[in-house]
């Protein structure tokens, strides 16, 4: 809770890094082009500094602009006069229809990566899957997306290139956005079950004559797959930062979209509204990993128990 | 600790071809980046619209873009913007992180408390989206991005260094230093700071290939350096628009970007594993064979649930002049002999104590008897025989049908051999289901009589095994070895764990069960008093090879072998005992 009340100050505290007097750049942004800053008058700055509450003190600000923020008012985007509220929650089931899609991708290729590599640790096989995912981890993925542009869409004309109107676009953002998240998970996965598979327990599962499957689906990967959870934020963080970048390559109509289109109108509020709404996100999910972590470690829910 | 890093990292590339390879490119792409008005004479930034999207060719190395530019020429211009940008942020970043990290770790109190709650608020936004965010805010550009990417991510090797400070800061020599009255500046730079170069520079490697990801997507978004100086995300981003007739726009900048990642993050792995160290185990050999394939039929068509009556010859457990030895070459201890000609035999109905101190080899026979001889190990002499049939030629399938079936196991440490996931009527019900598929009725009927026999309640089913005591977990681990009821059990050290209350209680458990099954055991112990409660013959090892054997009554009252008389001296209270009977 004290972390989220951090992010609202860090948030509304981001304002104050615009070069200059945000009044000054909201009005540059405001006037018609090619007017330049020297026809803005010092009245005109006064007026705006003042309806922005800029003249109060910092404290009270904060207080006014946390206040609105609770109601669901994240101010009012400067380039359509829209509240931006409003603009996001049209554009959040895009965002997370993408990111549902780019995690079913990644548990697609980092179970089965992650469990080759364990079981045949030091092997080819191993060595294979350790280079695949060298490779997903180091290509950007805006320049993945852009290969898988040029081969899928332009020359093959397979897939939808740009947009999200067909259902079958979806596959090309959401492979690209799952392969960069999926090298780490693969990684974990890989060392949490060489280490489950060297406990005793798993040779006494052998002792009682289980089969292979039972070993390693029950026994085996089982406890393995506890750990994994913990790179969760890991995953969760690449997700909703790689998000901005994916949806800009394949113009997917989502949050990050938009607010990379913020960025070129300078429409400051916006770029505001959406760290804010990302960050709250990635507190949520942080959280709610958190508690399945406790239903799934059996040793940990006890644990808890026994505290209260 | 960086020394001997740096080794590992110099021995592990020798051996790395692929390494050697990376390195060498990434050399040469600095060299050719710093170097680059001597590379190519040309101009990143001057147009000529003569001379547009001309593919790769004898001038224009890489072609040109849509403004007539020199791609070659821009690629290395844009890497001095953008590893300059990463070089920058790198110091930067491990410079706020180590001062607040040193800062926060050796003065604590709320100055600690403060700076972690910043860190904490810091690491509670998504690296990427925050770094978009100061960027944009701040308008794009080169130090906005140095500063957007510093931001980012310096909270990350603060709570690190902050940890290993609260480490060292317990050391000796720190606080010796600080009885001594050292300043504590120079305690903070000469103690505390030298002593963290090592894991400094591990945590840089490791992070690097993402801080070039980093910046190369915040100028592909438009807020790195402003155009038309190159950069290579923004080459990236700008070439997309002419990929259709001119792929090379993208493929240049987005190869470079690639190979230099790949290259860091290659080096990553490689300090990651030298510092953590990459277990390599060879796997078992259950896992080497097909995992969905269908069963085989069993060689053992009717495996021995029960003694069979007109079996009587046929002894539960027979090895024959045994030896295993270290057979891995890679092992230290190749060649090494565990077992040297051991015979053994545990007829029906019978219970033999195998003693021997720590590393006698017993717990290898154990094994052996169980087929989980594994590798560095191996059999290379000898015969062991289940039931009257030669288990040389056993797949692992073969094994799989009579464990936990005709041949069980208790072993050891009791908490370290039930899963720690699983409820343990789980795991006792799983040995019943995979062996004689029950019927659910049946199961359920089993399992309640397993545990009235090892004296359990009824609700360590729904119970996980961490819940339980140790003397309760080793009776669940007796309940998975008879729920089946095996011809042979095999006891390794069962009671070791446990106080002295409970080992007898449990020794008392298995007679009564062997009484109550004519099951044959086989008791592994160092503890002669626990042998003398529950075997009938014994047998003593030390080193590897078989000292002596008898009936127990006999062994205990006049062993022939010194070893064994000096192990039954050395029993607690014998010697006492004995001493008073010298001294009568």
């Amino acid at each position: 809770m004290s972390v989220l009340l951090g992010i609202t100050v860090a948030v509304f505290l981001m304002l104050r890094f615009i070069p200059g007097d945000p009044a000054t750049a909201v009005l540059l942004t405001m006037v018609e082009p090619g007017l330049d800053s020297a026809q803005i008058t010092q009245r005109d700055i006064d007026e705006v500094r003042d309806q922005m509450g800029l003249n109060d003190p910092l404290p009270q600000q904060y207080a006014m602009w946390l206040g609105r923020v609770m109601t669901g008012n994240l101010g009012t985007s400067l380039r359509s006069r829209q509240p931006i509220s409003g603009e996001l929650a049209v554009r959040i089931p895009a965002t997370l229809k993408l990111g549902s899609a780019a995690l079913l991708v990644m548990f697609a290729i980092a179970i089965p990566s992650g469990i080759l590599g364990g079981l045949y640790a030091g092997r080819t096989t191993d060595h294979v899957t350790r280079i695949l995912s060298l490779i997903g981890e180091s290509l950007p993925s805006f320049f993945l997306g852009v290969l898988l542009i040029y081969l899928f869409a332009i020359n093959l004309g397979w897939l939808p290139a740009m947009g999200g109107r067909r259902p079958e676009s979806i596959i090309l953002p959401a492979f690209t956005l799952g392969v960069g998240i999926a090298a780490a998970t693969s990684r974990l996965l890989r060392a949490s079950l060489l280490d489950t598979l060297s406990q005793p327990y798993m040779l006494m599962a052998e002792a009682k004559g289980m089969k292979r499957r039972t070993l390693l689906f029950r026994h085996a990967l089982r406890p393995a797959l506890i750990p994994v959870l913990t790179a969760a934020s890991l995953v969760a963080g690449g997700l909703l930062g790689g998000a901005a970048v994916v949806e800009t390559v394949f113009a997917w109509p989502g949050v990050g979209r938009y607010m990379v289109e913020a960025i070129a109108g300078r429409d400051y509020p916006v770029i505001q509204g959406f760290t804010l709404l990302m960050a709250t996100l990635f507190v949520i999910i942080n959280f709610v990993v958190d508690i399945l972590y406790r239903l799934l470690d059996p040793r940990v829910r006890v644990e808890e128990r026994g505290h209260v | 600790m960086s020394d001997r890093v740096l080794h590992r990292f110099k021995v592990g590339l020798r051996r790395d071809p692929v390494g050697i390879v990376l390195l060498a490119i990434v050399v040469a792409m600095i060299d050719a980046i710093l170097a680059a008005p001597l590379i190519s004479a040309l101009s990143p930034v001057g147009t000529d619209f003569k001379q547009v999207l001309l593919p790769p060719n004898a001038v224009n190395w890489l072609g040109t873009d849509d403004f007539g530019r020199d791609v070659f020429t821009r690629l290395l211009y844009g890497g001095r913007t953008s590893l300059t940008v990463a070089g920058v942020a790198v110091l930067i970043v491990m410079s706020i992180g180590v001062t607040v990290g040193v800062v926060a770790g050796y003065f604590g109190g709320v100055v600690d408390l403060v700076l972690t709650k910043i860190i904490d608020v810091l690491l509670a936004f998504p690296r990427l989206v925050l770094a978009i965010a100061v960027a944009a805010l701040m308008g794009g550009g080169m130090v906005p991005l140095i500063i957007a990417i510093s931001v980012v991510a310096w909270p990350a090797y603060a709570r690190i260094i902050r940890g290993f400070t609260l480490q060292v800061t317990q050391e000796g020599y720190v606080l010796a230093a600080r009885c001594l009255g050292t300043p504590t500046w120079k305690i903070l730079t000469r103690h505390i700071a030298l002593n963290l170069i090592g894991p400094i520079l591990v945590l840089a490697m490791l992070d690097i290939g993402n801080l070039i990801l980093a910046v190369s997507a915040l100028s592909f978004l438009g807020l790195g350096v402003p155009p038309p100086a190159p950069e290579w995300g923004a080459m990236l981003n700008e070439g997309r628009n002419n990929m259709e007739i001119a792929p090379w726009l993208v493929l240049a900048p987005g190869l470079a970007i690639f190979v230099v990642v790949l290259a860091a993050n290659y080096f990553g792995d490689i300090v990651r594993d030298s510092v953590e160290g990459r277990p390599v185990h060879g796997p078992r050999n259950w896992l080497r064979l097909p995992l969905l394939g269908a069963t085989q039929p069993s060689r053992l068509a009717a495996a021995p649930a029960a003694p069979h009556k007109d079996e009587v010859a046929a002894p539960a457990l027979d090895m024959q002049d045994v030896c295993i030895e270290v057979t891995d070459r890679r092992s230290p201890y190749f060649g090494r002999r565990i077992l040297n000609n051991v015979s053994l035999r545990v007829t029906r109905g019978e219970s033999v104590g195998l003693i021997g101190e720590s590393g006698s080899g017993k717990s290898t026979l154990a094994a052996l008897s169980l087929g989980l001889t594994r590798p560095p190990l191996a059999l290379t002499a000898g015969s062991a025989s289940l039931f009257g049939e030669d288990t040389a030629g056993w797949s692992w399938d073969d094994w799989q049908h009579v464990r936990g079936r005709s041949i069980a196991l208790v072993n050891q440490d009791p908490l370290s051999a039930l899963n720690p996931v699983l409820r343990v009527g789980d795991q006792i019900g799983e040995v019943m289901q995979t062996h004689l598929a029950p019927s659910r009725a049946a199961l359920e009927d089993r399992l309640r009589e397993v545990l009235d026999e090892v004296d359990l309640p009824r609700r360590v089913m729904r119970q996980f095994p961490h819940e339980l005591s140790g003397g309760m977990r080793q009776r669940a681990v007796i309940a998975m070895a008879i729920v089946n009821r095996p011809a042979l059990l095999i006891a390794d050290e069962p009671t070791t764990a446990l106080d002295v209350s409970t080992q007898i209680r449990i020794l008392d458990l298995l007679r009564g069960l062997q009484d109550r099954y004519g099951l044959a055991l086989l008791f592994v112990s160092h503890d002669l008093r626990v042998i003398s409660r529950v075997a009938d013959r014994v047998v003593i090892m030390r080193g590897g090879e078989v000292m002596e054997r008898g009936l127990t009554k006999e062994i205990f009252a006049g062993a022939t072998h010194p070893y064994t008389r000096e192990l039954i001296a050395a029993m607690p209270g014998r010697r006492m005992r004995l001493i008073q009977a010298a001294a009568e």
